[in-house]
């Protein structure tokens, strides 16, 4: 007998999932979600016949099942200017671990 | 500084590795006052580091002439509010300020320019970008 492919990840991960339907789309109505900081419940969030006949409605505080990191934006270091102590302006971030000194003439 | 401060502006002050502080140097007499100040009037609009680099870009042109016309008419090209800026410079209102920073290099022992003090090491005249590099990396890896 000729062996059996072992399956891929991709492959496993793609028999696992349900298939896709109508309402897989649609967003939990505000009756599951007693509050913002409640654990999602993936067995209340499931889709019901009664979610699927509004699916425009977005309440606002819905619980995401997917929560993801907010990421934090990066400094923009460029457009941070201020004044040294003795009232020199400087660029970029006072902290840094390099400070180059320019001592110039404009002409 | 043009030359190199651009690549040292995106390579290390981008990212927050570097600060890099402006301390001018008065060499010129009449026409450096009125081109720090200049910067100056421009800060107050929030824009010296944009100004500074207008300055430098243009600094060949400022041995002959009326300075503070030239000035005026780089500010208002750059679409500064002009009212302001001109206020500013017939004022002379950052004479004092600019002789004050001018104090800084005299305390530092910096006779010539550009000159440049990287933590504590010093660069005398206009370097490629690639000579900062020598100086600064070494001391970002020994962090």
């Amino acid at each position: 007998m000729a062996p059996v492919p072992e399956p891929t990840l991709t492959e496993i991960a793609v028999s696992t999932l349900p298939p896709p339907t109508a309402t897989d789309t649609a967003v939990p109505s505000s009756s599951t979600a007693t509050s913002s900081t409640a654990t999602p419940d993936l067995a209340e969030a499931a889709p019901t016949e009664a979610i699927a006949s509004e699916p425009t409605a977005l309440p606002t505080d819905t619980p995401t099942l997917e929560p993801t990191a907010t990421p934090t934006p990066e400094p923009d270091w460029l457009n941070n200017a201020g004044r040294t102590a003795e009232n020199l302006m400087y660029l970029g971030n006072p902290n840094a671990s390099v400070t180059l000194v320019d001592f110039s003439d404009f002409m | 500084m043009l030359g190199a401060e651009h690549s040292i502006k995106e390579t290390y002050v981008k990212n927050g590795q570097l600060l890099l502080i402006f301390a001018p140097v008065l060499n010129h007499g009449d026409r450096s006052l009125q081109t720090h100040q200049a910067s100056e009037c421009a800060a107050d609009q929030g824009r010296f580091w944009e100004f500074h680099n207008i300055l430098f870009e243009n600094q060949d042109s400022f041995w002959f002439g009326d300075i503070q016309a030239m000035m005026k008419q780089l500010a208002a090209d750059a679409g500064f509010d002009t009212v302001e800026f001109n206020a500013c410079m017939n004022e002379q209102r950052h004479l004092d300020l600019v002789q004050e920073q001018d104090q800084f290099r005299v305390k530092a022992g910096i006779r010539g320019q550009p000159v440049f003090n990287i933590n504590g090491d010093i660069l005398i005249g206009a370097q490629p970008f690639e000579v900062f590099q020598g100086v600064i990396d070494p001391k970002l890896a020994a962090e």
